[in-house]
């Protein structure tokens, strides 16, 4: 463990220079984006028939694919990241302080990327909010689609609130430290600032955190998203009360998964080994552990359920999948990671930040994976087989996997633009930061 | 005569011309999720923001002030950002 002092230095650094890597990375993310928007511009000109979407039945066709698979899980990284940073302020979870915004802007950028997906998912995406507000009043009452909307508006607008609260301190604070020629935008950060607010301004965001850590678990992730599934009693792959348990593990455990690898890049790039330490990359190693546990558990309830004595679609539906390739890399790379992770709870030895890396990029894509499965399947194996007989199966095209690059690809941009603008870690995280990991609250 | 009148308007109150009251129909399953569970926690943070302690109004109201700008930039950005695809597709 480094010895060095952290200081509001160390967190202005991003924006007082910039080094060959952060140009050679910019241009790589922002060479596959413009690629990726390319694509979306061909699927727009053409339609949707550049992907391999297809009408329900047709050719073995799915209406839903790689785009509503991807969604999902953007808004499962988005919802864990904030569950994360809520946690912290709200359990006084100090250890994890360095992270609690890193965390809060991978929700913005996840949810972002999510609400994209529906942009580029809708066949005609210029109506879409022509055709989704003046109809409000009325599908709110019975369209889960409609809570869906409501409850991600809610969330987003949360997060940002409690983004744009917390940085006021920071801001005011490090102000003679950060770039000139945004001004006008700390200006518009900080206006009506002044210091007898800060305890106001701590009481409101812990307020915020309780309001999201009631929301985001229990009613979003764990609660509309599924049921947008869950209450379809045709697609017996969706169905039941199980979703709402399994859509938050996932949730969670890709959150972490997200901010163990943006934390490692970061500690890289910036020398950052002293706040970002490695007793913090460890103790979210055993989070990841502990909710990819989750995950394993929830999906062997399902596979159990599906394929002994099950009803006959339920059968059909847990047969498809405990055999498709994908759902096996899933669950073997889960299984990899998890082992690592208990190894490293054994014996001290074994954690490495670079293994803990390559395990978080692992757990990221067996999500990706099982949630796109979980789409597919859902609509391939349906109660009612009536296009039983028709032959073929759902693969995404070029146009659909590049997005899932071009989503990640704008996701990294929107952190090297943000790193540029304000501090990625919390003022309050150096100035109270104690370097031989010891916290007020263990977790 | 009086008598009569009265009896018909009592059997007429005792004929059941509906069937009852009907939370569903007076508001759907949606509006009870999302305003009645949903908003919970929503509403609960915005009360301690005003009656909870410490508390200041103007913080309070630059909180408020900031959730609906945001409300409204979230929905405007989509609508333009809608409206450029319409302009350049369609």
């Amino acid at each position: 463990m480094s010895s060095k002092e952290a200081s509001p230095e160390d967190i202005v650094r991003p924006m007082q220079s910039t080094s060959r890597w952060y140009y050679a990375v910019f241009a790589a993310a922002g060479i596959v984006a413009l690629i990726w928007l390319a694509l979306w511009g061909y699927q727009l000109e053409e339609g949707l028939i550049v992907t391999n979407l297809a009408d329900w039945g047709s050719g073995g066709g799915v209406t839903w694919g790689v785009y509503i698979g991807a969604f999902i899980w953007w808004v499962g990284i988005a919802h864990g990241g904030i569950i994360l940073s809520a946690a912290v302020r709200l359990f006084g979870m100090k250890r994890y302080q360095p992270i609690a915004r890193i965390a809060e802007l991978l929700t913005i950028g996840a949810l972002s990327m999510a609400g994209l997906y529906i942009v580029v998912h809708t066949g005609r995406p210029d109506r879409l909010v022509t055709s989704v507000i003046p109809a409000y009043p009325w599908s709110v009452q019975t369209s889960p689609l409609a809570w869906d909307i409501t409850v991600i508006t809610l969330y987003f607008v949360l997060t940002a609130t409690y983004l744009a609260l917390t940085l006021r301190y920071d801001v005011h604070r490090l102000r003679d430290r950060m770039p000139d020629h945004l001004g006008p935008v700390y200006s518009i950060i900080t206006m009506g600032y002044s210091e007898r607010e800060d305890e106001i301004i701590e009481r409101m965001v812990w307020w915020l955190a309780l309001g999201i850590i009631v929301l985001a678990p229990l009613l979003l992730h764990g609660g509309v998203i599924p049921w947008l599934f869950a209450l379809l009693p045709s697609m017996p792959g969706w169905q039941g009360a199980i979703q709402g348990p399994q859509f938050l593990s996932i949730a969670l455990t890709s959150a972490i998964a997200g901010v163990i690898i943006i934390s490692l890049l970061l500690r890289r790039a910036y020398d950052w080994d002293h706040i970002l330490t490695d007793d913090m990359v460890r103790g979210l190693t055993l989070w990841l552990g502990f909710f990819g546990l989750m995950f394993i558990w929830l999906q062997l309830q399902q596979v159990i359920t599906g394929v002994y004595a099950p009803a006959i679609d339920a059968g059909t539906v847990a047969s498809a999948k405990v055999v498709n390739p994908v759902y096996i890399f899933a669950i073997v790379s889960m299984v990899l990671v998890l082992a690592y992770i208990f190894a490293q709870a054994v014996r001290e030895s074994v954690f490495t930040p670079a293994r803990s890396l390559v395990a978080a990029f692992l757990v990221l894509a067996a999500t990706l994976s099982e949630k796109v499965l979980f789409v597919v399947e859902g609509l391939e194996y349906p109660t009612f087989s009536l296009y039983h007989a028709i032959p073929g199966h759902y693969f995404p095209s070029i146009v659909e996997l590049g997005s899932v690059a071009g989503t990640m690809a704008l996701c990294t941009l929107f952190f090297l633009a943000i790193l540029k603008v304000v501090p990625v870690i919390e003022l309050h995280a150096v100035e109270d930061h104690d370097d031989h990991g010891e916290t007020e609250v263990e977790a | 005569m009086m008598l009569t009148l009265l009896t018909q308007a009592l059997a007429l109150a005792s004929v059941p011309l509906a069937s009852g009251f009907d939370p569903w129909e007076f508001a759907p399953p949606g509006v009870w999720l999302i305003f009645g569970i949903v908003g919970l926690p929503v509403y609960v943070a915005f009360s301690g923001w005003f009656l909870g302690r410490p508390r200041n109004i103007k913080s309070s109201v630059l909180g408020s002030v900031t959730f609906l700008a945001l409300v409204c930039s979230l929905w405007g950005g989509l609508f333009a950002l809608t409206m450029l695809i319409r302009l350049f597709f369609f």
